[in-house]
């Protein structure tokens, strides 16, 4: 039963990293139709600014350098949006890969460039243990699973109540129908990709006291990120959601009954067995 | 006139190319033949990744090769560094040993990493050119080329340290061993278990993947069956993860690391807490237990502003055994240092006091055991294997 309870809060939070990796994701591929493959490093830049710069270099208070972390991340999108994607959209997909895998390659070089080649970790922030009675975890998987919740209802009360939120939804729909109801397409799409890598800011900060801040952190989690989309019903931010908390949970209780190096296999073997007996993923949603 | 210009000015170019492509660099009879001419500096490959934070084999190499200049060189030369930064990359350590055969180099350091080590042993061996690795992997007591060398405590032998000193301090009935599926990990965890079993201590093993980022449920595997200790042997990122993960899971029994621990990237990443108590079996920690140690972590401190870790001790054990055999050998020529470090005796070096035993192919027989108190692992004991 301990065992189980272990896998069950680790899965769980997991599942909420792997989930808003996959919506970030997946709202890049809404709005601009491009498969951002440098989302892993803006999450390792937003890491590398808060431990490197926020806190190591400035000695801001955590709290503050929480906000900031944010802000870069949401800016850092922005620009990222407005001076590159917005120009790829218009590029042949392969291309747009290729591209913004490039444009992966050079922020990594960059970060090695303004931050070091040594990995760098954050003390008191986050840490600590939690109990379920004589179960002990980690405490950040706790603050994962509520801030997680907290985002999504914000987002989605964003996405269906606001203007700017209407409008990108809009833009998802139909990119060619959306100008025509007077909506800027290119500030829609780069105010999309801002939120988008704001997720990302906050997926680094979860995983800040998890792993090291270096250029490699996010990699296999974000493919795990992608294999949730899959999962869960690709280009369909519910769908993700829910098939990443899915896949979080199941990799980890699987690990009741399989040896520990099996996890990756059982979720590439799910990703395989979706696609191919039900490629809309669980919510079943046709890709457009 | 201008068809006469026209035919001077070709003919002109035509020379200027010729000049141009003027070929390889003339070659005397004594660089072809690597005999001692006039001061020709001794050239020593070094084969490792530059760029990478925790690795200061390049800077523990630098310093040695810079002091031994400075005092005169080595027979009478001065000691050139031919190096190449290989990323601690399979394709990195192929395209090193190009170089390094094109250099003319006499003997190399290096590579590290075993993928890298089986990848150009036979190009080395084939050259006759010898290579001293900084790897405590079991590769070298496997090659067959006879070329390759290791500069440090093997994990064969550290390994069966390990098991020796947990059975013998803590006596437990039931031993976990939490390693990575790399060589190293493979290799020690095989290696403990032999030793463990043949002393009568039941092992339960959880193998995990390089790159994982939960061990959650292999922990909880090991704790559902009552280990009375814990070995963890992987790398530095991983080590790190399953520190956290023990104490957060409230593990509460000897717990033993391999030497990642010891290096500064991996204990600054964990709070004290984390790691308190625990112990790390390593081929070095600093300790002032004889001078030349002692003088060696002055004069990096001095050089660098940083304290000496378990890399750089790696990297000057290679070039002190190096140094050693070109000195034994009386010469640069590739063959005499070959047959020099098949006979390497009673050699200096922070790793520990290298000889050579080609029944076994190990170069040392001992290694140190740390305890970390404080956050920082601290010298606890030699202990042989």
């Amino acid at each position: 039963m301990e065992v189980f309870i272990q896998l069950l809060v680790s899965g769980i939070a997991w599942g909420f990293t792997y989930a808003l990796i996959g919506m970030e994701f997946t709202l890049v591929w809404q709005s601009s139709h491009l498969l951002n493959t440098a989302h892993t490093m803006v999450i390792s830049g937003v890491a590398y600014f808060f431990a490197g710069t926020l806190l190591g270099k400035l000695g801001l208070p955590i709290w503050l350098s929480v906000i900031l972390a944010l802000v870069f991340a949401f800016v850092m999108g922005y620009l990222i949006s407005a001076f590159i994607f917005n120009h790829m959209r218009k590029l042949d997909i392969g291309f747009a890969l290729i591209a913004t895998s490039i444009f992966a390659s050079l922020l990594g070089e960059l970060y090695l460039l303004i931050w070091g080649k040594n990995a760098l970790h954050v003390s008191n922030f986050l840490r600590g243990t939690a109990h379920i009675g004589s179960v002990s975890f980690a405490s950040v998987y706790i603050y994962i699973a509520v801030f997680s919740i907290i985002f999504i209802i914000a987002y989605e009360i964003f996405a269906n109540k606001t203007k700017a939120g209407m409008a990108m939804r809009c833009v998802a729909q139909n990119i060619n129908a959306a100008p025509l109801m007077g909506i800027d397409v290119g500030r829609s799409i780069n105010l999309t990709t801002a939120i988008s890598c704001m997720i990302c800011g906050i997926v680094s900060l979860f995983l800040i006291p998890l792993l090291p801040v270096q250029s490699t952190m996010a990699d296999g989690i974000a493919f795990k990120g992608w294999i949730a989309c899959m999962v869960g019903g690709f280009g369909y931010v519910p769908g993700t959601i829910i098939g990443g908390i899915f896949l979080g949970i199941t990799e980890n209780l699987i690990l009741m009954f399989l040896p520990n190096i099996y996890k990756d296999v059982f979720s590439f073997g799910l990703l395989i067995i979706i696609l191919l007996i039900r490629p809309g993923g669980i919510m079943r949603h046709k890709v457009s | 006139m201008k068809r006469s210009l026209a035919l001077v000015l070709a003919l002109a170019l035509f020379v200027c190319l010729f000049a141009g492509c003027g070929g390889s660099k003339q070659e005397t009879p004594a660089q072809t033949s690597n005999e001692p001419a006039n001061n020709e500096p001794i050239k020593i490959g070094l084969s490792t990744a530059m760029n990478i934070g925790a690795i200061t084999i390049p800077e523990a190499v630098h310093l040695r090769i810079k002091q031994l200049n400075d005092n005169g060189g080595l027979l009478g030369r001065p000691v050139e560094l031919v190096e190449y930064d290989d990323g601690w990359q399979l394709t990195g350590a192929i395209n090193a040993s190009n170089i390094m055969l094109d250099e003319k180099v006499c003997v190399v350091a290096g590579p590290g990493e075993t993928t890298q080590m089986k990848a150009v042993a036979s190009t080395y061996a084939d050259a006759g050119i010898p290579f001293v690795c900084p790897s405590s992997d079991q590769t070298t007591t496997e090659d067959t080329t006879g070329y390759m060398f290791s500069g440090t405590p093997c994990d064969i032998m550290v390994g069966k340290a390990a098991a020796d000193f947990v059975t013998s301090e803590y006596k437990p009935e039931t031993v976990g061993i939490m390693y990575g599926t790399h060589d190293f990990g493979l290799h020690g965890m095989e290696t403990m278990k032999k030793e463990f079993e043949a002393l009568n201590v039941n092992v339960e093993t959880e193998a995990h993947n390089l790159g994982d980022t939960d061990f959650t449920a292999a922990i909880a595997s090991l704790t559902s069956k009552n280990v009375n200790a814990i070995v963890v042997w992987t790398d530095g990122t991983e080590m790190i993860l399953i520190a956290r993960q023990l104490h957060e899971m409230g593990v509460d029994v000897p717990i033993f690391f391999s030497a990642a621990m010891a290096i500064s990237f991996c204990y600054e990443a964990c709070d004290p807490a984390w790691i308190e108590g625990c112990y790390c079996i390593t081929d070095f920690i600093a300790n002032d237990k004889d001078e030349k140690t002692a003088q060696w972590q002055k004069d990096y401190k001095a050089e660098y502003g940083q304290d000496v870790d378990l890399f750089a001790a790696r990297g000057l054990s290679c070039v002190e055994i190096i140094l050693a055999a070109i000195e034994k050998a009386g010469t640069d020529d590739p063959a005499a240092i070959h047959k020099a470090l098949q006979e390497t005796k009673d050699v200096w070096t922070p790793c520990g006091i290298a000889n050579y035993d080609p029944a076994t192919k190990l170069m040392f027989n001992t290694c140190f055991l740390a305890k970390c108190e404080g956050g920082v692992p601290h010298y606890y004991a030699t202990i042989e294997g």
